[in-house]
């Protein structure tokens, strides 16, 4: 039964207190531990349709009659439209429509960073389309662009009220301390680059907008353009069953939806406007730049007496203060906690959420802090977050609905142990080291969410729900589930999803959300699938249906009698089996997160600071595993994300004029398959009791969380060099060094 | 991004190729279009006619002369010259292009179109200045040979001017040779390499991606002193751009050039 329930909800971090409506979950989980399906490594269901073309993506999608869109964006960081000729526009060859600043709301004559969109025009081709805006000759007037963070901060241009955190008394928890360590740490701007850039194509059917994109929230898309459409929510079909990669930027509708709706509502034909590889590296949304200036105060023992930080995000011209000092309010017990968080209103392109937003900065800084406090104490850094353990949520004391870091710890241990063999086989210019960082992240997902299943007389499965599948092998997942709980192979489940015309709802892929919501609500509707098909059988065999289970394709009866599940579902004829099955709520009074910690080796070369990262070691807890082989290629894709973020990645702005110097892969370094090490994944995959029929918890975002940290600790622990900034650059890698080389002299020259 | 339309000729013998590019002002020669088509993509450059070279068999090929002289035809790719027996007399030919890029690459690109092009980040144009190679270059009226430290021009200019074709390239014997380099990436673009024979004398040592054409410097002798004073005395202004500053440039080369060097010293005991 439905129940209205007020409570809080949390989407990376950001957590609101609400009405929900929500329905019970009444399933005992299943015991800790791989099932027959459930917990054994499953390659993708839809893998041989990705690697053989067959899947189609947004940017496969082509209708009769479509028409491409180009924009015309902004090519100064601030300024103001003196002349635009659009009836140039018009006029040229292929042109079908062109809007402009007046027509739409996220086109602008009065840009406020680059790429802001200014006009779009609809052609025959993409082609023409470009070229027909190229006869616009937009005449500017630049003004001053806001560019520093610092600076906004001084002048109160700020995107959100600057967020206080404080708790016991950080003044007496300094004074409290034996060592008191302090630093600045900075974080640069990342470009998520999914493999499909930004992209739709919408086509009206008569009153209704039928809208293919590529993103990982089909039903917040449907809402927004309803919304911006004056349309009721269904006027609006989002289509999405295959989509080429989001990490957080394709949680919103996007300028480029809402140009191709209203370009094909004024065509009367279907449009696609697809973002192109540098508008994709300027306008699609980034990971904001941070500046953190930490301290960290402990007794000799190593114990935690105080943490307190100031953070200032450069957020660009638009978008939300991330939970930067998230790490440091929860990561370790501390009594006394002081952070304040400033999201800096910019002249640069709006951030948007990229995995694991606000923690990915914030433990890198927080994390880095610990070991230079190590250091200080003369401490093992692994030892030391030990000691400062945290049972429960330091925010609010809440328990944690299950929290398994202490045996992340204790498997960490062996490859902990090789930093000295590592060490020792440092030769010539090439120094080894090894570093560790802890993860803590949400993750736990929550209401609402829906599935339907329906089976027919062949005894075949079909899920349905309106979910995407932004590549994390969501759908391979739920296939297990149900195929779990109907006790049928897996290759009798087929997963029917991405379309909001054709099935229930489902949650945003985004905070680690898909399975830890959407997996609990297969599992219900196969439930109610198993409990109707034991209610025929029942009737048919005249037998009890407590006596009856469902088991390897077959109905089972307590006294040895079994059917194959066909004899029952072939009653059916063409009646059909559907179960509905919904999230059931979050517990009461308890926080809900994942945890982790990795050991990362590198080699440097103190001449040229060239550093490799040989090995990462990642242990995490995140639940119940459902399918161990795509967790640890989330475990893998998260790191080697990391790595380009630790070592390479950096969109840079001319500090002039605010202009994107790094459009192209070529200026902006991503990681090949080269640069990837040997990666080892572990997981602890001990069921949440609290959370669920199915105790498990997303991991989609909490590999990319320590490893920038745990690199730049194993330099530290390679070299002796302080690198607090990221990328860590080679060339500032040689000043750290250098820096690291003269403290070392100053201190041999100093008297005992 | 899409390519701009373009005409397309195959033609059948290099004769008919140098027709074809000297009659067109806009045509170029396409060899394995590793770079070509990436500029035409971009719209740097807009051929109007591209003259493939894929089907000229007279340009493929490794030949090893008995005095060890190599023979390589322009239109020699990476991976063919990695895999050649007969370059295995110049072994560092093999081990550099072996470094270039990733497989794809490898296996399109070639020799020629690497030298032709001069983008100041490859890998082969200092490599074949050090190894002291020589470029023949075929026109419609003729054919003559060019030593490689004079075949560099600028960026993406060459002495195979408009209308010619570049048709061999030869490398005298010799094994000496080191080369080091410092990628972006394992497989990236190189931010400075260094290419080093000591065959014949002094060194040659020859620094890549630092100017529009491979730096020769000449050191007095190969001590790794000796190396790092000529290339400081060299006075390189290397670029400053989104990958690196000048300055780590500068950095790169000396130390570079000492690596080169070295690997050049421990082939020749
Ligand atoms: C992702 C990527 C990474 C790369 N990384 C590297 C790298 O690390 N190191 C490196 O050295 N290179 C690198 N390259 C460039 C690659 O090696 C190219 O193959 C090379 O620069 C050009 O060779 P090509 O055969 O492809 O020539 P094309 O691209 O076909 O031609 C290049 C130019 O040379 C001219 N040309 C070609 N052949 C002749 C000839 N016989 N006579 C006269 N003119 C001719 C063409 O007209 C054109 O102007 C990379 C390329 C890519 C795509």
């Amino acid at each position: 039964m439905a129940r209205l329930i007020r409570t809080e909800k949390e989407v990376e971090g950001r957590f609101t207190e609400q009405w929900i409506v929500v329905e019970e979950d009444a399933l005992d989980q299943w015991p800790a531990g791989p099932r027959t399906v459930v917990g054994q490594p499953t390659r993708r269901v839809d893998g041989v349709e990705r690697a053989t073309g067959a899947a189609v993506y947004t940017a496969d999608v082509q209708l009769p009659g479509m028409l491409h869109a180009a924009v015309l964006r902004s090519p100064h960081a601030r300024a103001r439209l003196v002349r635009l000729d659009l009836d140039a526009v018009r006029a040229a060859p292929g042109v079908r429509a062109v809007i402009g600043p007046d027509d739409l709301d996220v086109l602008t004559s009065e840009p406020c960073y680059e790429g802001h969109g200014v006009a779009a025009v609809a052609a025959d081709s993409f082609e023409a389309a470009r070229a027909a805006l190229e006869l616009a000759a937009p005449e500017w007037e630049v003004l001053e662009p806001l560019l520093d963070p610092e600076e906004a901060v001084r002048r109160e241009s700020l995107l959100a009220e600057p967020r206080r955190h404080d708790r016991g008394d950080f003044d007496r928890g300094l004074a409290a301390a034996d060592v008191v360590v302090q630093a600045e740490y900075r974080t640069q701007t990342l470009l998520h680059n999914p493999l499909e850039t930004h992209q739709s194509v919408c086509h009206w059917e008569g009153d209704t907008l039928v809208l293919y994109t590529s993103t990982q929230n089909i039903w917040g898309v449907r809402d927004e353009v309803a919304d911006a459409f004056g349309l009721p929510h269904d006027g609006v079909r989002v289509i999405c069953r295959f989509m080429g990669g989001g990490f957080g930027a394709k949680n919103d509708a996007g300028d480029y939806t809402l140009v191709a709706a209203e370009l094909a509502r004024r065509t009367g034909r279907p449009v696609r406007c697809a973002l192109t590889r540098r508008e994709e590296n300027v306008v699609s949304g980034n990971r904001n730049a941070t500046i953190q200036r930490l301290t960290a105060a402990a007794r000799s023992d190593g114990t935690l007496t105080a943490l307190g930080g100031e953070f200032v995000s450069a957020l660009g011209w638009d978008g939300w203060l991330g939970p930067t000092a998230g790490p440091m309010q929860m990561l370790y017990a501390c009594a006394n906690v002081r952070t304040v968080e400033y999201g800096a209103k910019l002249n640069l392109p709006p951030m948007a959420a990229f995995r694991a937003p606000g923690f990915v900065e914030g433990t890198f800084g927080l994390e880095c802090l610990l070991d230079e406090l190590a250091a200080r104490l003369e401490l093992d850094p692994l030892e030391l977050r030990r000691r400062n353990h945290a049972d429960s949520d330091g925010t609010d004391d809440r328990p944690y609905t299950s929290k398994n870091l202490m045996e992340c710890y204790r498997r960490a241990e062996t490859h902990w142990e090789r930093r000295h063999e590592v060490r020792a086989r440092s030769e010539g210019p090439w120094k080894r080291g090894v570093g560790m960082a802890s993860q803590i992240w949400y993750g736990g997902g929550g209401p609402p969410s829906y599935a339907w299943i329906r089976v027919g007389s062949d005894g075949r499965a079909v899920v349905v729900t309106a979910m995407q599948d932004i590549g994390t092998g969501t759908r391979t997942a739920m296939a297990q589930i149900a195929a779990e709980e109907l006790g049928v192979p897996l290759e009798h489940v087929r997963v029917e999803i991405g379309d909001s015309a054709r099935g229930p709802y489902s949650v945003i892929s985004g905070g680690s959300s898909t399975t830890p919501s959407m997996g609990p609500a297969v599992r219900s509707a196969a439930a109610d699938v198993k409990r109707q098909i034991l209610e025929i059988a029942a009737q048919r065999f005249h037998l009890e249906e407590r006596v009856l289970d469902l088991k390897g394709g077959n109905v089972v009866s307590a006294d040895g009698g079994s059917w194959s599940l066909e004899e029952v579902t072939g009653l059916l004829e063409d009646a059909q089996i559907l179960g509905k099955g919904a999230r059931g709520p979050n517990p009461t009074g308890m926080r809900v997160m994942t945890f982790g910690a990795q050991v990362a080796e590198v080699a440097v070369d103190v001449e040229t600071g060239e550093v490799r990262v040989e090995r990462v070691a990642a242990i995490h807890d995140v639940g119940r595993i459902v399918n161990p082989l795509g967790a640890s290629s989330q475990v893998e894709g998260g790191i080697i994300q990391a790595i380009g973020h630790a070592l390479s990645e950096e969109r840079l702005d001319d500090p002039a004029t605010g202009l994107v110097l790094t459009q192209t892969l070529d200026a902006y370094k991503v990681p090949t398959i080269a640069d990837v090490p040997e990666i080892v994944t572990e997981l602890v995959d001990v069921p949440d009791e609290h959370l669920t029929n199915l105790g498990s918890k997303g991991l989609g975002e909490p590999p990319i969380i320590p490893t920038a940290a745990a690199i730049a600790n194993a330099i530290r622990d390679a070299t002796g060099a302080d690198v607090r900034s990221l990328p860590i650059t080679r060339e500032e890698l040689l000043h750290a060094l250098e820096a690291a080389r003269e403290q070392e002299r100053r201190g041999a020259a100093a008297p005992a | 991004m899409l390519l701009r339309e373009v005409e397309y000729a195959r033609p059948a013998s290099v004769g008919d190729a140098v027709r074809l590019l000297a009659e067109r002002d806009g045509a170029r020669a396409l060899a394995g279009g590793q770079t070509l088509v990436n500029v035409m993509k971009a719209r740097a450059a807009s051929p109007d006619v591209v003259v493939d070279l894929n089907g000229l068999e007279e340009l493929k090929g490794i030949e090893l002369g008995p005095d060890g002289t190599l023979e390589i035809g322009a239109m020699t790719t990476y991976t063919e010259i990695v895999e050649s027996a007969e370059a295995r007399a110049r072994p560092i030919l093999g081990e550099v292009c072996a470094q270039i890029a990733d497989v794809q690459v490898r296996n399109r690109g070639t020799i020629g179109g690497n030298v032709c092009s001069n983008d100041p980040t490859n890998h082969l144009p200092p490599l074949v200045v050090a190894l002291g190679g020589t470029m023949t270059i075929r026109g419609t009226g003729g054919e003559r040979t060019v030593p490689a430290e004079e075949f560099f021009l600028g960026v993406y200019m060459t002495a195979a001017g408009p209308g010619e074709l570049l048709t061999t390239v030869t490398i005298p014997a010799g094994k000496a040779d080191g080369f080091a380099s410092l990628p972006i990436g394992r497989d990236g673009t190189c931010i400075v390499n260094v290419a080093a024979s000591l065959d014949g004398g002094a060194p040659r040592v020859v620094v890549g991606c630092v100017d529009a054409v491979p730096v020769l410097v000449r050191p007095e002798s190969a001590e790794d002193d000796a190396v790092r004073g000529a290339v400081r005395a060299a006075g390189l202004q290397p670029p400053d751009d989104v990958h690196a500053p000048a300055e780590y440039r500068r950095h790169l080369a000396e130390v570079l050039a000492v690596r080169a060097v070295r690997a050049a010293k421990e082939r020749a005991s």
